[in-house]
Protein backbone atom coordinates (compact mmCIF):
# COMPACT_ATOMS: atom_id res chain seq x y z
CA UNK A 1 0.00 0.00 0.00
CA UNK A 2 1.33 3.30 -0.95
CA UNK A 3 1.28 6.01 1.36
CA UNK A 4 1.86 10.10 0.60
CA UNK A 5 2.04 12.91 2.85
CA UNK A 6 -1.06 14.81 2.70
CA UNK A 7 0.56 18.28 5.24
CA UNK A 8 3.31 19.30 7.12
CA UNK A 9 3.76 21.52 10.18
CA UNK A 10 6.89 23.26 11.64
CA UNK A 11 7.28 25.69 14.92
CA UNK A 12 10.45 27.56 14.23
CA UNK A 13 13.74 26.27 15.23
CA UNK A 14 16.00 27.88 17.76
CA UNK A 15 15.30 29.15 21.16
CA UNK A 16 11.51 30.41 22.50
CA UNK A 17 9.58 31.13 25.79
CA UNK A 18 7.07 28.39 25.44
CA UNK A 19 7.45 24.97 26.38
CA UNK A 20 8.62 21.78 24.15
CA UNK A 21 5.47 20.03 24.15
CA UNK A 22 3.67 23.96 22.82
CA UNK A 23 5.66 23.89 20.07
CA UNK A 24 4.68 20.08 19.11
CA UNK A 25 1.01 20.98 19.58
CA UNK A 26 1.64 24.12 17.12
CA UNK A 27 3.39 21.80 14.22
CA UNK A 28 0.44 19.00 14.77
CA UNK A 29 -1.72 21.70 14.52
CA UNK A 30 -0.19 23.41 11.46
CA UNK A 31 0.42 20.22 9.93
CA UNK A 32 -3.66 18.98 10.35
CA UNK A 33 -4.39 22.66 8.94
CA UNK A 34 -2.06 22.25 5.67
CA UNK A 35 -3.95 19.17 4.85
CA UNK A 36 -7.32 20.65 5.59
CA UNK A 37 -7.94 17.89 8.35
CA UNK A 38 -9.52 17.86 11.81
CA UNK A 39 -7.45 15.71 14.51
CA UNK A 40 -10.82 13.45 14.66
CA UNK A 41 -10.01 12.65 10.99
CA UNK A 42 -6.49 10.56 12.30
CA UNK A 43 -6.77 6.96 13.05
CA UNK A 44 -3.44 7.03 14.57
CA UNK A 45 -0.24 8.78 15.66
CA UNK A 46 3.19 8.22 16.94
CA UNK A 47 5.29 11.09 18.35
CA UNK A 48 9.00 11.60 20.28
CA UNK A 49 10.65 13.39 22.44
CA UNK A 50 13.78 13.68 24.30
CA UNK A 51 13.34 16.35 26.69
CA UNK A 52 9.99 17.75 26.77
CA UNK A 53 7.71 14.72 27.83
CA UNK A 54 5.34 12.13 26.30
CA UNK A 55 4.40 12.66 22.65
CA UNK A 56 0.95 10.97 23.44
CA UNK A 57 -0.39 13.62 26.28
CA UNK A 58 -0.64 15.78 23.25
CA UNK A 59 -4.01 14.70 22.89
CA UNK A 60 -4.93 16.80 26.07
CA UNK A 61 -5.00 19.43 23.86
CA UNK A 62 -5.29 17.71 20.38
CA UNK A 63 -8.53 16.05 21.22
CA UNK A 64 -9.72 13.23 23.12
CA UNK A 65 -10.80 11.14 20.56
CA UNK A 66 -9.34 7.34 21.85
CA UNK A 67 -6.97 7.44 18.57
CA UNK A 68 -4.12 5.32 19.40
CA UNK A 69 -0.88 7.56 19.76
CA UNK A 70 2.36 5.36 19.91
CA UNK A 71 5.47 6.90 22.02
CA UNK A 72 8.88 6.92 20.18
CA UNK A 73 12.45 7.21 20.92
CA UNK A 74 15.42 6.41 19.28
CA UNK A 75 17.63 9.19 19.94
CA UNK A 76 18.65 11.80 17.01
CA UNK A 77 16.80 9.49 14.55
CA UNK A 78 13.51 9.63 17.02
CA UNK A 79 11.89 11.80 13.79
CA UNK A 80 12.53 9.12 11.60
CA UNK A 81 11.00 6.42 13.56
CA UNK A 82 7.95 8.61 14.26
CA UNK A 83 7.00 8.66 10.54
CA UNK A 84 8.13 4.91 9.98
CA UNK A 85 5.87 4.05 12.75
CA UNK A 86 2.66 6.18 11.55
CA UNK A 87 3.45 4.70 7.74
CA UNK A 88 3.13 1.02 9.00
CA UNK A 89 0.05 1.95 10.46
CA UNK A 90 -1.66 2.70 7.40
CA UNK A 91 0.09 0.37 5.25
CA UNK A 92 -0.86 -2.02 7.69
CA UNK A 93 -4.65 -1.08 7.37
CA UNK A 94 -4.74 0.08 10.53
CA UNK A 95 -6.09 3.65 9.69
CA UNK A 96 -6.15 5.65 6.00
CA UNK A 97 -4.73 8.99 8.16
CA UNK A 98 -1.78 8.86 10.43
CA UNK A 99 0.41 11.48 12.27
CA UNK A 100 3.94 11.91 12.97
CA UNK A 101 5.22 14.33 15.50
CA UNK A 102 8.10 15.56 17.15
CA UNK A 103 9.26 18.31 19.19
CA UNK A 104 11.94 18.96 22.09
CA UNK A 105 13.65 21.62 24.27
CA UNK A 106 16.85 21.22 25.26
CA UNK A 107 18.95 22.90 27.31
CA UNK A 108 21.84 24.68 25.95
CA UNK A 109 25.35 23.56 25.57
CA UNK A 110 26.55 19.73 24.42
CA UNK A 111 24.23 16.71 25.80
CA UNK A 112 25.73 15.11 28.90
CA UNK A 113 25.55 11.15 29.07
CA UNK A 114 25.11 8.92 31.64
CA UNK A 115 27.97 5.91 31.22
CA UNK A 116 25.10 3.79 32.54
CA UNK A 117 22.71 4.07 30.08
CA UNK A 118 25.00 2.84 27.08
CA UNK A 119 26.60 -0.01 29.33
CA UNK A 120 29.85 1.51 30.06
CA UNK A 121 31.77 1.83 33.20
CA UNK A 122 32.13 5.49 35.10
CA UNK A 123 35.68 5.31 33.99
CA UNK A 124 35.25 5.88 30.52
CA UNK A 125 33.74 9.17 31.38
CA UNK A 126 35.12 10.09 33.94
CA UNK A 127 38.63 10.00 32.07
CA UNK A 128 36.95 12.71 29.62
CA UNK A 129 36.41 10.27 27.22
CA UNK A 130 32.57 10.64 27.11
CA UNK A 131 32.29 13.36 24.87
CA UNK A 132 29.97 13.18 21.68
CA UNK A 133 32.10 15.76 19.80
CA UNK A 134 35.19 13.82 20.04
CA UNK A 135 33.70 11.30 18.45
CA UNK A 136 32.67 13.26 15.38
CA UNK A 137 36.50 14.64 15.57
CA UNK A 138 37.83 11.59 15.66
CA UNK A 139 36.14 9.70 12.78
CA UNK A 140 36.32 12.70 10.63
CA UNK A 141 40.00 13.02 10.80
CA UNK A 142 40.50 9.60 10.15
CA UNK A 143 37.97 9.80 7.24
CA UNK A 144 39.69 12.73 5.64
CA UNK A 145 43.03 10.69 6.23
CA UNK A 146 41.49 7.51 4.54
CA UNK A 147 40.45 9.41 1.44
CA UNK A 148 42.64 12.21 1.13
CA UNK A 149 40.19 15.23 1.86
CA UNK A 150 41.12 18.70 3.10
CA UNK A 151 39.99 19.61 6.50
CA UNK A 152 38.83 23.12 4.28
CA UNK A 153 36.03 21.34 3.03
CA UNK A 154 34.36 20.77 6.60
CA UNK A 155 34.59 25.02 6.49
CA UNK A 156 32.84 25.30 3.03
CA UNK A 157 30.00 22.50 4.36
CA UNK A 158 29.41 24.45 7.40
CA UNK A 159 29.49 27.96 4.87
CA UNK A 160 26.36 26.65 2.85
CA UNK A 161 24.69 25.52 6.01
CA UNK A 162 25.00 29.15 7.21
CA UNK A 163 24.11 30.84 3.74
CA UNK A 164 20.62 28.49 3.42
CA UNK A 165 19.87 29.22 7.24
CA UNK A 166 19.97 32.91 6.53
CA UNK A 167 17.70 32.84 3.95
CA UNK A 168 15.15 29.95 5.63
CA UNK A 169 12.72 32.09 7.98
CA UNK A 170 12.57 28.58 10.31
CA UNK A 171 16.00 28.61 10.85
CA UNK A 172 17.79 29.36 14.30
CA UNK A 173 21.09 30.63 12.94
CA UNK A 174 20.43 33.41 10.73
CA UNK A 175 23.32 35.06 9.65
CA UNK A 176 26.08 33.73 7.14
CA UNK A 177 29.42 33.47 7.69
CA UNK A 178 32.86 33.11 5.35
CA UNK A 179 34.30 29.82 5.19
CA UNK A 180 37.66 31.50 6.33
CA UNK A 181 35.32 32.85 9.18
CA UNK A 182 34.64 29.35 10.36
CA UNK A 183 37.99 27.78 9.88
CA UNK A 184 39.57 30.40 11.98
CA UNK A 185 36.63 30.21 14.93
CA UNK A 186 38.27 28.41 18.59
CA UNK A 187 38.21 24.79 17.82
CA UNK A 188 36.11 22.41 19.60
CA UNK A 189 37.22 19.30 19.07
CA UNK A 190 40.57 19.24 16.47
CA UNK A 191 39.34 19.55 12.92
CA UNK A 192 36.13 20.93 14.40
CA UNK A 193 35.38 24.24 15.16
CA UNK A 194 32.92 25.71 16.65
CA UNK A 195 30.31 27.02 13.67
CA UNK A 196 30.47 23.15 12.18
CA UNK A 197 28.52 22.03 14.80
CA UNK A 198 24.91 22.07 15.51
CA UNK A 199 23.56 22.72 18.59
CA UNK A 200 21.06 21.78 21.27
CA UNK A 201 17.92 23.85 20.07
CA UNK A 202 13.87 23.98 20.59
CA UNK A 203 11.37 23.03 17.80
CA UNK A 204 8.85 21.03 16.74
CA UNK A 205 7.81 19.30 13.53
CA UNK A 206 4.45 17.38 12.11
CA UNK A 207 3.67 15.37 9.35
CA UNK A 208 0.47 14.22 8.20
CA UNK A 209 0.27 10.82 6.32
CA UNK A 210 -2.38 9.32 4.33
CA UNK A 211 -3.43 6.34 1.94
CA UNK A 212 -1.89 8.14 -1.55
CA UNK A 213 -5.24 6.68 -3.48
CA UNK A 214 -7.23 9.01 -0.90
CA UNK A 215 -4.13 11.70 -0.30
CA UNK A 216 -4.90 12.35 -4.59
CA UNK A 217 -8.20 12.96 -4.01
CA UNK A 218 -7.53 15.43 -0.96
CA UNK A 219 -4.59 17.30 -2.90
CA UNK A 220 -3.20 17.30 -6.03
CA UNK A 221 0.32 18.04 -4.99
CA UNK A 222 0.61 15.32 -2.62
CA UNK A 223 4.05 14.20 -2.05
CA UNK A 224 4.20 10.10 -2.34
CA UNK A 225 6.07 8.19 0.56
CA UNK A 226 8.02 5.91 -2.44
CA UNK A 227 10.60 4.24 0.72
CA UNK A 228 11.03 4.43 4.19
CA UNK A 229 13.97 2.23 5.35
CA UNK A 230 15.37 1.99 9.19
CA UNK A 231 18.50 0.12 10.16
CA UNK A 232 20.60 -0.64 13.01
CA UNK A 233 24.63 -0.83 12.89
CA UNK A 234 26.28 -3.85 12.17
CA UNK A 235 29.68 -5.23 13.30
CA UNK A 236 32.72 -3.41 13.25
CA UNK A 237 30.60 0.25 12.54
CA UNK A 238 32.57 3.38 13.60
CA UNK A 239 30.19 4.72 16.71
CA UNK A 240 29.83 6.94 19.31
CA UNK A 241 31.28 6.53 22.71
CA UNK A 242 32.68 3.19 21.79
CA UNK A 243 35.55 2.21 24.19
CA UNK A 244 37.32 0.11 21.44
CA UNK A 245 36.74 -0.80 17.74
CA UNK A 246 37.49 -3.35 15.66
CA UNK A 247 40.37 -4.07 13.64
CA UNK A 248 38.42 -3.09 10.13
CA UNK A 249 36.00 -0.70 10.43
CA UNK A 250 32.72 -1.45 8.33
CA UNK A 251 30.09 0.47 6.83
CA UNK A 252 27.53 2.43 8.87
CA UNK A 253 23.49 2.10 9.31
CA UNK A 254 23.37 4.87 6.62
CA UNK A 255 24.81 2.73 3.92
CA UNK A 256 22.25 -0.50 4.78
CA UNK A 257 19.31 2.05 5.07
CA UNK A 258 19.60 4.10 1.61
CA UNK A 259 20.29 1.51 -0.54
CA UNK A 260 17.13 -0.32 0.92
CA UNK A 261 15.47 3.02 0.18
CA UNK A 262 16.24 3.38 -3.01
CA UNK A 263 16.07 0.13 -4.33
CA UNK A 264 11.98 0.38 -2.37
CA UNK A 265 11.62 3.37 -4.52
CA UNK A 266 12.91 1.85 -7.48
CA UNK A 267 15.40 5.04 -8.65
CA UNK A 268 18.92 5.56 -8.06
CA UNK A 269 20.74 8.63 -6.06
CA UNK A 270 21.46 9.82 -9.53
CA UNK A 271 17.47 10.60 -9.83
CA UNK A 272 17.20 12.77 -6.54
CA UNK A 273 16.93 16.40 -7.07
CA UNK A 274 17.22 17.68 -3.49
CA UNK A 275 18.48 15.91 -0.89
CA UNK A 276 18.61 16.55 3.41
CA UNK A 277 21.14 14.65 5.41
CA UNK A 278 22.08 14.17 8.40
CA UNK A 279 24.70 17.26 9.48
CA UNK A 280 24.97 17.05 13.36
CA UNK A 281 28.51 18.81 12.35
CA UNK A 282 29.89 19.27 8.78
CA UNK A 283 32.17 15.91 8.39
CA UNK A 284 29.10 13.98 8.96
CA UNK A 285 27.41 15.74 5.76
CA UNK A 286 30.71 14.74 3.91
CA UNK A 287 30.95 11.16 4.96
CA UNK A 288 27.17 10.75 4.08
CA UNK A 289 27.10 12.17 0.86
CA UNK A 290 28.91 9.02 0.07
CA UNK A 291 27.28 6.89 2.21
CA UNK A 292 23.78 7.33 0.83
CA UNK A 293 25.24 7.13 -2.58
CA UNK A 294 25.53 10.60 -4.20
CA UNK A 295 29.38 9.93 -4.99
CA UNK A 296 32.14 7.75 -4.19
CA UNK A 297 34.59 8.32 -1.02
CA UNK A 298 36.66 11.01 -1.65
CA UNK A 299 34.85 12.45 -4.63
CA UNK A 300 33.01 15.18 -2.27
CA UNK A 301 35.52 17.77 -2.66
CA UNK A 302 34.18 18.31 -6.63
CA UNK A 303 30.74 18.25 -5.43
CA UNK A 304 31.25 21.10 -2.81
CA UNK A 305 33.60 23.30 -4.13
CA UNK A 306 31.84 23.05 -7.31
CA UNK A 307 29.09 24.64 -5.83
CA UNK A 308 26.74 21.79 -6.99
CA UNK A 309 25.23 21.09 -3.29
CA UNK A 310 23.97 24.74 -3.23
CA UNK A 311 20.65 25.42 -3.86
CA UNK A 312 21.02 26.51 -7.37
CA UNK A 313 23.59 23.18 -7.83
CA UNK A 314 23.07 20.26 -9.84
CA UNK A 315 22.56 18.39 -5.44
CA UNK A 316 20.99 20.86 -3.67
CA UNK A 317 22.09 19.21 0.29
CA UNK A 318 20.16 20.60 3.44
CA UNK A 319 18.52 23.64 1.77
CA UNK A 320 16.85 25.15 5.22
CA UNK A 321 20.57 25.20 6.35
CA UNK A 322 20.31 21.36 7.91
CA UNK A 323 20.93 20.69 11.37
CA UNK A 324 24.35 23.30 11.57
CA UNK A 325 21.29 26.07 10.99
CA UNK A 326 18.55 24.69 12.85
CA UNK A 327 20.07 23.09 15.17
CA UNK A 328 18.61 20.01 17.08
CA UNK A 329 15.52 19.40 18.93
CA UNK A 330 16.42 15.59 18.62
CA UNK A 331 12.74 14.31 18.48
CA UNK A 332 11.65 17.15 15.49
CA UNK A 333 14.74 17.31 13.30
CA UNK A 334 14.42 13.93 11.08
CA UNK A 335 10.80 15.01 10.61
CA UNK A 336 11.95 18.82 9.69
CA UNK A 337 14.20 16.94 6.83
CA UNK A 338 11.01 15.33 5.66
CA UNK A 339 8.90 18.31 5.77
CA UNK A 340 11.96 20.72 4.16
CA UNK A 341 11.85 18.07 1.00
CA UNK A 342 8.04 18.10 0.72
CA UNK A 343 7.70 21.99 0.51
CA UNK A 344 10.49 21.57 -2.05
CA UNK A 345 8.86 19.62 -4.09
CA UNK A 346 5.29 21.38 -3.73
CA UNK A 347 7.50 24.79 -4.74
CA UNK A 348 6.69 26.62 -1.99
CA UNK A 349 10.25 27.12 -0.21
CA UNK A 350 10.44 30.65 -0.84
CA UNK A 351 14.19 32.18 -1.13
CA UNK A 352 15.24 28.84 -0.71
CA UNK A 353 13.16 27.13 -3.77
CA UNK A 354 15.51 24.41 -5.38
CA UNK A 355 14.30 26.06 -9.20
CA UNK A 356 13.75 23.87 -12.55
CA UNK A 357 10.41 21.96 -10.48
CA UNK A 358 12.41 19.50 -8.71
CA UNK A 359 10.44 15.85 -8.31
CA UNK A 360 12.13 13.84 -6.55
CA UNK A 361 14.01 13.48 -2.51
CA UNK A 362 15.37 12.25 -0.12
CA UNK A 363 15.82 12.28 3.63
CA UNK A 364 18.86 11.01 5.90
CA UNK A 365 18.87 10.87 9.84
CA UNK A 366 21.48 9.69 11.88
CA UNK A 367 21.91 9.45 15.56
CA UNK A 368 23.71 7.11 18.20
CA UNK A 369 24.48 4.28 18.36
CA UNK A 370 24.37 3.81 15.16
CA UNK A 371 20.98 3.39 13.98
CA UNK A 372 19.64 5.41 10.37
CA UNK A 373 16.76 6.37 8.93
CA UNK A 374 16.40 7.17 4.73
CA UNK A 375 13.53 8.18 2.55
CA UNK A 376 12.57 8.88 -0.56
CA UNK A 377 9.57 11.28 -1.70
CA UNK A 378 8.41 12.09 -5.04
CA UNK A 379 5.79 14.23 -7.17
CA UNK B 1 34.33 -14.51 26.72
CA UNK B 2 37.72 -14.48 28.22
CA UNK B 3 40.15 -12.33 29.17
CA UNK B 4 42.71 -11.75 26.30
CA UNK B 5 46.07 -9.85 26.56
CA UNK B 6 46.55 -7.18 24.21
CA UNK B 7 49.93 -5.38 23.02
CA UNK B 8 51.39 -2.79 24.60
CA UNK B 9 52.27 -0.77 21.64
CA UNK B 10 50.74 0.23 18.49
CA UNK B 11 50.10 3.12 15.94
CA UNK B 12 47.99 6.33 16.37
CA UNK B 13 44.83 5.89 13.88
CA UNK B 14 43.04 8.94 14.98
CA UNK B 15 43.33 11.56 17.58
CA UNK B 16 41.43 14.79 18.62
CA UNK B 17 41.92 17.75 21.19
CA UNK B 18 39.38 18.19 23.94
CA UNK B 19 39.50 22.08 24.28
CA UNK B 20 36.90 22.34 26.88
CA UNK B 21 36.13 20.75 30.19
CA UNK B 22 33.61 17.23 29.55
CA UNK B 23 30.25 17.30 31.50
CA UNK B 24 30.13 15.21 34.66
CA UNK B 25 31.22 12.51 35.86
CA UNK B 26 34.39 13.76 34.58
CA UNK B 27 37.21 13.79 37.04
CA UNK B 28 40.08 16.31 36.05
CA UNK B 29 42.11 19.07 37.94
CA UNK B 30 39.90 22.13 39.07
CA UNK B 31 42.15 24.35 36.65
CA UNK B 32 41.12 21.84 32.85
CA UNK B 33 44.24 22.03 30.69
CA UNK B 34 43.10 20.96 26.99
CA UNK B 35 43.97 16.76 26.50
CA UNK B 36 43.93 14.89 23.20
CA UNK B 37 42.19 11.50 22.41
CA UNK B 38 42.94 8.81 20.28
CA UNK B 39 42.61 5.71 19.17
CA UNK B 40 45.17 3.37 19.15
CA UNK B 41 45.47 0.64 16.29
CA UNK B 42 46.92 -2.59 18.46
CA UNK B 43 46.50 -5.20 15.36
CA UNK B 44 43.79 -7.09 17.00
CA UNK B 45 41.63 -4.26 17.68
CA UNK B 46 42.01 0.23 18.40
CA UNK B 47 41.15 0.91 21.84
CA UNK B 48 40.63 4.62 22.80
CA UNK B 49 42.34 6.37 25.28
CA UNK B 50 44.28 10.00 26.41
CA UNK B 51 46.93 10.38 24.51
CA UNK B 52 50.13 12.14 27.00
CA UNK B 53 53.61 13.33 26.36
CA UNK B 54 53.45 16.46 24.64
CA UNK B 55 51.27 19.66 23.44
CA UNK B 56 47.85 18.19 22.42
CA UNK B 57 47.75 19.54 18.95
CA UNK B 58 51.24 17.92 18.24
CA UNK B 59 49.97 14.43 17.08
CA UNK B 60 50.43 12.63 13.90
CA UNK B 61 48.45 10.06 12.50
CA UNK B 62 50.08 6.77 12.00
CA UNK B 63 53.00 7.47 14.49
CA UNK B 64 54.19 4.94 17.07
CA UNK B 65 52.79 4.63 20.75
CA UNK B 66 52.94 2.80 23.70
CA UNK B 67 51.22 1.94 26.90
CA UNK B 68 51.63 4.33 29.90
CA UNK B 69 49.60 3.41 33.46
CA UNK B 70 49.05 5.62 36.54
CA UNK B 71 47.88 5.54 39.80
CA UNK B 72 44.86 4.01 40.80
CA UNK B 73 41.79 6.21 42.04
CA UNK B 74 41.29 7.13 45.55
CA UNK B 75 39.22 3.72 46.35
CA UNK B 76 41.89 1.54 43.71
CA UNK B 77 38.82 0.47 41.88
CA UNK B 78 40.42 1.18 38.42
CA UNK B 79 43.99 1.96 37.22
CA UNK B 80 44.11 5.48 35.00
CA UNK B 81 45.95 4.14 31.48
CA UNK B 82 46.88 6.32 28.94
CA UNK B 83 49.05 6.37 25.51
CA UNK B 84 52.49 8.29 24.72
CA UNK B 85 54.61 8.08 22.01
CA UNK B 86 56.72 5.25 21.91
CA UNK B 87 60.23 5.37 19.96
CA UNK B 88 59.80 3.71 16.23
Amino acid sequence: MSVSIVGVGLHPFGRFDVSGRTMGLVAANRALEDAGLAWSDVGFAAGGSRDSGHADALVSELGLTGVPFVGVYNGCGTGGSAMLTATHAIESGTTDVALAVGFDKHARGAFGSNPADYGLPDWYAEQGLMVTTQFFALKIRRYLHDHGLDARLLAEIAAKALRNGSITPHAWRRKPLSADEIASAPMVNDPLTSYMFCSPSEGGAAVVLMETSRARQLRNDAVELKAIEFRTRRFGTFEVFNPWLASEVTHGATVDAARAAFEAAGIGPGDIDVAQLQDTEAGAELMHLAECGFCEHGEQGRLILDGQLDVGGSLPVNTDGGLIANGEPIGASGLRQVIECVVQLQGRAGDRQVPGTPRTAFTQVYGAPGISTCTVLAR
Amino acid sequence: MSPTALPRRGTLWSWTVQRSRPKPPYQGPDEFEPFAVGYIDLGPLRVEARLAGKAAEAWTIGEPMQLAIGEADTEGNHWSYWFEGAPS
